[in-house]
């Protein structure tokens, strides 16, 4: 059940990649399940006017049950830039934690495909599937070298290794993201992974969908829309499935099998 | 002492005159946890159309100055799921249950406020005739003061349910069609639905929303309703409800002395789920505090030169 919260920020860090990590203070809040998402605002009057999504990038339990949570944002517009440009002991109201977030893969393998800010609910995810013997890989995709979010922080649980794509071919794979994950695949069809996890721009994540669904490999995506209260009540964030039946992005997602909302028909 | 906040529609009394506004609150479920329903008057529904509708494609809303743009298309369960699974919760709270309603023709309007009028749990109906974001969805009735008139008679003779009618803002005389409306039986006007505004994308040169134009709400708009109110409140002797931007109790006072007998909190609840009940409390304590005992104390009582 989503709780809202007044809690104050820790710290704006620079996370690489033009993007900014939120670190909030301990706050007695509900742990999050990764993939889950927060409402955030700052303290401010009517304008920018609604609260902004934030998947959890990653949050830990600290002493008396506290929960400490983190942000990842890209500055794109005023409300993500007057976050990003918030000051350390100024004040978050935080809704949450939201939706639905990633179940544990079905193996030891597991593939995690960012598209730029896409990366944001990833770390969370790794801290929670990482065992001694999964195999975990970060595919990270940008325009160009500048623009790849950093990973330093949870490499270390990488042990599937990370691999970058930049469209301009600057580092790393040149092309998309979707487009190493496809030959990543082919190159390592021996050892596939139990499942995929993909989070980035709508297009970028059906492609990639389409790619999985080819190999027969389960993928989940993290979905985006435009959204206004993140409880299911203003129905701005509701995309049409292949079915044409509708998909609340903020209550039955923000993850779901990407079976749900694409055919596996048209991957063909 | 307590001030007495309580307001009447029609046969209904609401504990105090805040209201959750349709299309803000879903069926009420939705904010078990952050809002406590003893505490507000009341809660309006999504609105309810005779069958399911799946709204328009994305983008559905786009952000302004203090502003929020919505072309949602009316999305909603359609009247029989609405019953078969969102009744039974409204039916637990403890606060009024307005169900918004609207259809395609005077009979549909008719018939479906005979259909829900008479479920048990549904305290009064708010008759949509007013949506800028769907091609045949009410708005051609609210712009006409004889065919607002038509489909409140027609939803009028359907049903004994206190019956409100929720009027567009983008008419050249408001007072006509609430007084018209009034005539015609409404127990309570809303005033106002979203107001007809677009965004365009200047680098795709495209609307910023899939159906091209949509309804602005939030605080942008909230002067140009206070003006709604204060005409249709002159024209008419039924309650006004100030549907428009209000985020705190200081907008809910302002809308009462412009004529609102109650007020709906809307867009607000996106930006804080719990700013009805923040609402419905200041309120109270603004009354208390200036030794106001009744809201007939404050509805209406703008000092106009």
């Amino acid at each position: 059940m989503p709780t809202l919260n007044r809690i104050r920020l820790e710290a704006v860090e620079d996370a690489g990649g033009g993007c900014l990590r939120l670190v909030c203070a301990p706050a007695s809040l509900i742990a999050p399940m990764p993939g889950q998402f927060y409402m955030v605002r700052g303290p401010w009057e009517a304008d920018p006017l609604l609260p902004r999504p934030f998947s959890i990038a990653r949050f830990r339990s600290v002493k008396n049950g506290q929960i400490q949570l983190e942000f990842l944002l890209r500055i794109i517009g005023r409300g993500t830039r007057l976050l990003g440009t918030a000051r350390a002991g100024s004040e978050l109201d935080v809704l949450g934690p939201l939706g639905i977030g990633f179940e544990q893969p079905p193996g030891d393998s597991a593939w995690m495909v960012a598209g730029g800010i896409g990366i944001a609910p990833f770390p969370a995810l790794i801290d929670a599937i990482a065992t001694p013997k999964r195999k975990l890989s970060l595919l990270v995709g940008a325009r160009t070298e500048a623009e790849i979010p950093g990973f330093n922080d949870f490499e270390a649980n990488l042990t599937g290794g990370v691999e970058i794509a930049t469209d301009d071919g600057s580092a790393g794979f040149a092309g998309t993201v979707v487009d190493l994950l496809a030959s990543r695949l082919d190159r390592a069809s021996d050892q596939t992974p139990s499942q995929v996890y993909v989070c980035g721009p709508h297009a970028m994540m059906e492609a990639a969908a389409a790619v999985c669904m080819d190999a027969g490999i389960p993928c989940s995506v993290s979905l985006e829309a435009p959204m206004g209260c993140g409880m299911g009540t203003c129905r701005g964030c509701v995309i049409r499935t292949f079915r044409n039946t509708n998909f609340t992005i903020c209550t039955e997602g923000p993850v779901t099998d990407a079976n749900v909302i694409w055919s596996e028909q048209n991957s063909q | 002492m307590t001030a007495d906040l309580s307001v009447r529609i029609g046969d209904l009394t609401l504990r105090n005159p805040i209201l959750t506004a349709s299309g803000t609150f879903g069926y009420a479920a939705e904010y078990e946890t952050m809002v406590d329903f003893n505490k507000i008057g009341g809660i309006i529904t999504k609105g309810i159309s005779p069958e399911p509708r799946l709204g328009n494609p994305q983008p559905r809303i786009w952000e302004t100055e203090s502003g929020l743009i919505n072309a949602i298309g009316l999305d909603n369960v359609g009247v029989k799921d609405f019953e078969q699974s969102k009744l039974d919760y409204l039916r637990k709270i403890e606060c009024a249950v307005i169900v918004n309603f609207f259809a395609e023709s005077a009979e549909g309007y008719a018939k479906l406020a005979r259909t829900l009028g008479a479920m048990v749990g549904v305290d009064a109906l708010e008759a949509n005739i007013s949506c800028p974001n769907v091609k045949a969805g009410g708005r051609e009735f609210g712009v006409d003061p004889v065919a607002a008139a038509e489909v409140t008679i027609a939803s009028r003779e359907a049903t004994n349910c206190p019956l409100i009618v929720k009027l567009s803002p983008d008419v050249s005389n408001i007072g006509d069609i609430a007084s018209a409306v009034a005539d015609a039986g409404a127990d309570a006007v809303t005033v106002a639905n979203s107001m007809p505004a677009m965004a365009i994308d200047i680098e795709s040169r495209r609307p910023r929303l899939s159906f091209g134009r949509g309804g602005l709400t939030g605080p942008a708009v909230r002067p140009i309703v206070t003006r709604l109110v204060y005409e249709s409140a002159q024209a008419t002797d039924i309650p006004v409800i100030a549907s428009g931007g209000a985020s705190n109790w200081r907008d809910v006072v302002e809308f009462l002395l412009a004529g609102a007998s109650a007020v709906q909190a809307g867009t607000v609840n996106f930006v804080n789920p719990r700013a009805s009940v923040e609402m419905a409390e200041g309120l109270e304590t603004y009354c208390r505090q200036s030794g106001i005992n009744s809201l007939t104390q404050l509805v209406g009582a703008v000092d106009m030169p």
